[in-house]
């Protein structure tokens, strides 16, 4: 004989009782699937967490190797401009010199010479 | 026996290679030697046992290197004794806390020593390694890798698959008693599943660290090259299986070294099917069926078990007649539950699992058919294992290609591995014909414990179409338990195999949302499933692996 697990009319106390203990049961499954769904997110999330940190440590570290790099360049170029600035300065005084003993010979020649490097250095 | 680790946590374990050497050739000999002498792990010995060469050469040879390194030693036999009694010689001489098998025409890669003593530096209660490996021709040339699956006690059964580089502690080695006497050319297969049964935690190395050589006659080069080692197998298998407390038989398996196992389910257990079906009609095979009546009629039919309740969770629309039909079929072992809602295939599985009085549960689709007999004896009682929390069928779709094999969950995404595979066919290392653990196992034909099912909450109905149970088996595997796919339990499944999988993008992020990105398998790598997406490809793998003088225009076309 076939049973039927489901038999709402002319259902007796037993049959009543039976769909409650099953309806109990779905719910406890339901109840369940939350529950290790929930412990299952928490421990992605966590893993995800972990993950992150260490690619946050990774790229801090990354960082920190990167901006002292930068640092260490930017005061070399700081130290290589200024050393550039001296030069210049050096080699302006040095054609002022060269000008005002220039300007005292007669010769055209040396003048020319003066006026094209000063044009170069300015 | 104490196994406890000689030294203290941290240092270097000293490996004790035990080589047993009969008549090699002298320059394969010398290559096996180069590739242990470039070990870049200094602590080691290693043990060579001669037994009883009749080449001259071969104990000049390591006699040679013995004298020029100190860490090899060679003992010397009387007589021959074949590979168990010489291999025990050096396992009894060992020094080291583990031992480390290689053959005397083998390769290890510089890194092998290396990459073990790290992983047991890891885990120190680790009494078993093994890790990847490839085989390597005359010419020196690698190919074939294995890429083997994590620990699979359940796949050990079905075939030698740990195999090469085999690393385990002397202890436990001594513990098992060694190799055993009668089983040689599968001594260590026997020895595997001895240790397997001892061990604290086996380990799977996933790199290559063993080159295999393929000569002819050697068993790498052709598996039945050594009939008497499948016989030997099989009574390893059957004593394991006798020690263990499974009952259940072994048979030779579809090609040479693979094993079936045929169990036995306890007649005092009730199992209970459950099958969800809106009562549909099909032409298969050239006849219009109840797909569902012929599905109820092929399991009871293909199996001796007697305890089996059927229950059949109907859609409001299935027709009267189908539910006689099945009342006919099925007798007083049909329980019928009603379902009136929109489509929900989790929740109708679920309310049928709530009905159902069975220890074990089976979940089944209604447009399959039984092919194999005893299939649900050998679906079933793996599960009294109580490590093992679900199991899966083999299905093929109506012409007899593999429609489900397993799944892998790699590459971001859920894959059928081996799909479009022909019924006879074994797969790439005997996946299509052995039971193996999985990650996972279609709905469509699997079952699981009673306890199992409720303690993870059966299927999330918060999937009503897709993905369900790719969710119930990560929730299987959360609690602990491994899913088992066996492969001698087959039927059809009915399913088009040009049918466009329908799922949407949400179903997908439901899954990934929980259990994260798919990325790597553990049981079944993407190095073994992915090229089973493409049966073209194998094709042109194997016409090059053939003739490497085909790769240019003679290779085969593309698809």
């Amino acid at each position: 004989m076939t049973q039927d697990a489901t038999t709402p009319t002319g259902e007796s106390e037993i049959d009543r009782l039976r769909r409650e203990v099953a309806q109990v049961r779905h719910e406890l499954l339901l109840s369940r699937d939350q529950v290790i769904g929930s412990d299952a997110e928490v421990g992605r999330v966590n893993r995800d967490l972990t993950r992150l940190a260490q690619e946050l440590r990774t790229t801090s570290r990354k960082l920190r190797r990167t901006t002292a790099r930068r640092d260490e360049l930017q005061q070399r170029l700081d130290r290589s401009r200024k050393r550039q600035e001296e030069q210049v300065q050096r080699l302006r005084s040095r054609v002022a010199q060269l000008e005002g003993e220039l300007s005292a010979a007669r010769t055209s020649f040396p003048r020319r010479v003066a006026r094209a490097v000063r044009r170069r250095l300015t | 026996m104490s196994r406890a680790r000689a030294g203290s946590a941290g240092d270097a374990p000293l490996f004790s290679i035990v080589t047993p050497v009969f008549d090699p050739p002298i320059e394969v000999l010398e290559a096996t030697i180069a590739s242990v002498l470039a070990q870049e792990h200094r602590d080691w010995e290693w043990i060579l046992v001669d037994d009883a060469s009749t080449d001259p050469h071969v104990v000049g040879t390591i006699t040679r290197h013995m004298l020029a390194d100190e860490r090899i030693r060679l003992l010397e036999r009387d007589v021959n004794g074949h590979i168990v009694a010489a291999s025990n010689d050096g396992i009894d001489a060992a020094r080291g806390e583990f031992v480390v098998l290689l053959d005397h025409d083998d390769l290890l890669t510089p890194d092998a020593l290396e990459v073990n003593a790290r992983w047991i530096a890891e885990h120190d209660d680790v009494d078993y390694l093994y890790s990847d490996e490839d085989k390597v021709d005359d010419s020196g040339r690698t190919y074939g890798r294995f890429a083997k699956p994590d620990w699979s006690p359940e796949r050990l059964r079905g075939q030698m698959y740990t195999s090469h580089l085999s690393v385990i502690r002397t202890s436990v080695v001594r513990e098992v008693g060694g190799f055993r006497e009668g089983y040689d050319g599968s001594q260590d297969h026997d020895l595997a599943l001895r240790v397997g049964e001892v061990a604290r935690r086996v380990v799977h190395v996933p790199e290559v660290l063993y080159h295999w050589r393929a000569v002819a006659g050697s068993a790498s080069a052709a598996i039945d090259a050594k009939p008497y080692a499948t016989l030997a197998g099989q009574r390893a298998v059957q004593d394991h299986l006798d020690r263990t407390g499974v009952e259940a038989r072994v048979e030779q398996g579809a090609e040479p070294g693979r094993y079936v196992i045929h169990r036995d389910l306890d007649a005092g257990i009730r199992v209970s099917v459950v099958i969800p079906t809106l009562g549909q009609s099909d032409i298969v095979f050239g006849r219009r069926r109840v797909m569902v009546v012929e599905a109820v009629r092929s399991l009871l039919a293909r199996t001796e078990h007697q305890d089996v309740e059927v229950v059949v969770v109907h859609d409001a629309p299935t027709p009267p007649e189908v539910l006689e039909q099945l009342r006919e079929v099925a007798g007083d072992r049909l329980v019928l539950v009603p379902y009136a809602k929109p489509f929900n295939y989790s929740e109708k599985m679920n309310l049928g699992a709530v009905a159902a009085t069975g220890e074990r549960l089976v979940l089944l689709n209604d447009d399959v058919e039984v092919i194999s007999e005893r299939w649900l004896e050998n679906l079933v009682a793996p599960l009294d294992d109580p490590r093992v929390g679900m199991t899966g069928a083999k299905l093929y779709f109506a012409d007899s290609t593999v429609q489900h094999a397993c799944h892998a969950y790699w590459g971001t995404h859920y894959r059928h591995p081996f799909r479009f595979w022909t019924r006879d066919e074994a797969g790439p290392f005997g996946e299509l014909v052995v039971n193996r653990e999985v990650s996972g196992v279609t709905a469509a034909c699997a079952a699981m414990t009673r306890e199992t099912y409720f303690e993870v909450g059966g299927f999330t109905e918060t999937l009503p179409a897709n993905f369900n149970d790719v969710d119930l088996c990560y929730k299987v595997r959360h609690v602990g338990r491994s899913i088992v796919w066996v492969a001698n339990c087959e039927l059809f499944h009915f399913e088009s195999r040009t049918r466009e999988g329908k799922a949407e993008a949400w179903e997908r992020y439901a899954v990934v949302r929980r259990w994260g990105i798919p990325e790597e398998d553990a049981f079944t790598p993407s190095a073994v499933a992915s090229p089973m997406l493409d049966p073209h490809r194998i094709l042109r793998e194997r016409i090059r692996e053939a003739d490497p003088g085909l790769r240019g225009t003679h290779a085969a076309p593309q698809p």
